[in-house]
């Protein structure tokens, strides 16, 4: 059996500076899940700040470069849930996180684009990491599980409930896109 | 059993919704520079001054720790010793056995004065 990697977690403890070469690794995984829990750019890097400030006090119960990124993913789903009870956040959708238009205006449409985010950020804490989880992270349905802390029944049942709540809307959209597009 | 809402539409839209986004110019160079500060804060306590943090223990606590020490001494202290306990006990045996001895002594004597009272100092007396 391979022995895991502990590349990044030794350099991190000899050195804080150190801790660079794990934030160099997951920095885009942090701040993608932040980000996409409450779309607005400049919580997202505070809880990603907060999330590695976490890592570094509890290096030492580390074992391997996986269980880094494990543990971070975990450290971070929890400070974003825990922020939005906390401030009551309200949700918003940070225009600044959508590509700017390009003509002709192909895939990805704004609007549309526009409005999922809206609806997703719309959706309760949990179901919404459940989402997020899902369809960036790419994690089974046992891994978002864990990772949450959650039974895998529960996951399948807010992971379909949430996609119930996005589809009619989503659905609606299109016909709008594709009667626009077809009208043109 | 999870039944997946069949829509490959919406979650292509989702995926390219939620995909990765690149962290803000100098994202990496902030985050070291909170992991450096929280390094500076925690290196006093890296070298064990723990005498310092005993005294930043709060004045309760600490109360707290020397009644307790107090009270491990008190009774360390109380526990009487066996062999202290058996060496007194042959002192008292002793004693009494002397106490006795001198009783006997006196009774002894105090029988053969009645005796002298009774039938004069030098009467034998007879069995007869």
């Amino acid at each position: 059996m391979d022995t895991p990697s502990t590349r990044l977690l030794d350099a991190a403890r000899d050195d804080p500076a150190g801790f660079e070469g794990i934030v160099n690794a997951t920095q885009g995984l942090v701040f993608s899940i932040a980000l996409g829990f409450f779309r607005n750019r400049q919580i997202a890097e505070d809880v990603s700040q907060e999330a590695y400030l976490a890592l570094f006090r509890n290096l030492h119960k580390l074992r391997s470069d996986l269980h880094v990124v494990n543990w971070l993913r975990q450290a971070t789903t929890r400070k974003c849930i825990d922020y939005s009870r906390r401030i009551r956040h309200r949700p918003f959708f940070d225009l600044a996180a959508v590509d700017e238009p390009r003509v002709p205006p192909a895939e990805p449409d704004p609007l549309l684009a526009s409005e999922l985010g809206r609806r997703v950020a719309e959706l309760p804490p949990k179901m919404r990491m459940v989402v997020i989880l899902r369809f960036q992270e790419d994690l089974k349905l046992r891994e978002i599980a864990e990772t949450l802390e959650m039974n895998v029944n529960t996951v399948k049942t807010q992971l379909r409930r949430a996609l119930i709540r996005l589809r009619p809307r989503v659905e609606h959209l299109r016909q709008e896109v594709s009667y626009v597009s077809t009208s043109r | 059993m999870y039944r997946p809402v069949d829509d490959p539409g919406l979650e292509r839209e989702l995926r390219r919704l939620l995909a990765r986004a690149r962290p803000p110019a100098g994202f990496r160079a902030r985050v070291m520079r909170r992991i450096r500060d929280e390094g500076e804060d925690r290196a006093p306590r890296k070298f064990g001054l723990w005498w310092l943090q005993l005294a930043l223990l709060r004045r309760g606590a600490l109360a707290l720790a020397v009644c307790a020490c107090c009270v491990l001494l008190l009774a360390v202290l109380a526990i009487p010793d066996p062999s202290d306990h058996r060496a007194s006990e042959d002192r008292a045996a002793t004693v009494a056995e002397r106490e006795l001895a001198e009783v006997l002594q006196l009774a002894g004597s105090q029988w053969v004065r009645a005796q002298n009272v009774a039938f004069g100092p030098d009467e034998e007396i007879s069995d007869d």
